[in-house]
């Protein structure tokens, strides 16, 4: 009984050390250590102490890979979109797309005032022209 | 974190138990340790192992004077924002 909690919970600790592998030691010992104690806490505090409750306390810590990406490890995974050369790539496409949108909201402004000025140069020669027909009429 | 540990000193579990119950943070408790460590090395944050009346010792936490004022100039920039969205938003007396 108690080895199989020992089991699961060192396979947990051992699937966040392998997550941790890019961070400093130091950070990597800091972070099992505070898992380890969180987990014998917890089962401490837990009044059945069964296998449940251990994988219920493991399963609330969360994904080992999560907690590494919050502790800055950089994942172990292969998934291209976190590879540091397609981040950059990344970064650019997101300045390309505000650009895009800064110059069509430019360029839909300037759309409106030419109509806008248009409209009411229009309107400016055909008040001249009645002037004019006024005048003329008089 | 530091509005809670500024009530009183709380231990690893109890910290993260209580941010991730009442305040219905659905992030996984484990990713709360490596905020801690982060705040333990700016020392915004003191911890002492202290024993436990069940099991092994417990490593405490409480706020230290660089986290006090790091909680109030949070607390500051909190409610002028706060102020703005709700002018903006029209929610001043919800």
């Amino acid at each position: 009984m108690r080895e199989q909690h020992d089991r699961l919970v060192e396979q947990y600790l051992a699937r966040v050390e392998q997550a941790t592998a890019s961070l400093p030691q130091q950070s990597r010992d800091e972070l099992l250590s505070d898992l380890r104690e969180h987990i014998d806490a917890a089962l401490a505090e837990s009044p059945s102490k069964s296998e449940a409750d251990v994988r219920a306390i493991l399963e609330r810590l969360g994904d080992p890979e999560e907690i590494a990406a919050a502790a800055g490890s950089s994942p172990t995974g292969t998934d291209p979109a976190y590879a540091p050369g397609s981040r950059k790539k990344r970064v650019w496409l997101g300045i390309g797309i505000v650009a895009a949108v800064v110059i069509g909201i430019v360029a839909l402004c300037g759309l409106v005032f030419f109509s806008t000025t248009e409209r009411s140069a229009l309107s400016d020669t055909s008040t001249l022209e009645r002037l004019t027909e006024d005048l003329s009429a008089h | 974190m530091l509005a809670l540990l500024a009530e009183r000193e709380h231990y690893g579990l109890e910290l993260v138990r209580r941010l991730s119950e009442e305040l219905g943070m659905v992030t996984s408790e484990g990713t709360l340790y490596p905020l801690l460590s982060r705040l333990r090395r700016a020392e915004k944050i003191a911890t002492t192992w202290r024993e436990s009346p069940h099991g092994p010792p417990r490593r405490y936490y409480a706020l230290a004077p660089a986290g006090e004022s790091a909680l109030a100039q949070f607390r500051r920039g909190w409610v002028a924002f706060r102020t703005q969205v709700d002018r903006i938003m029209g929610t001043e007396h919800q």
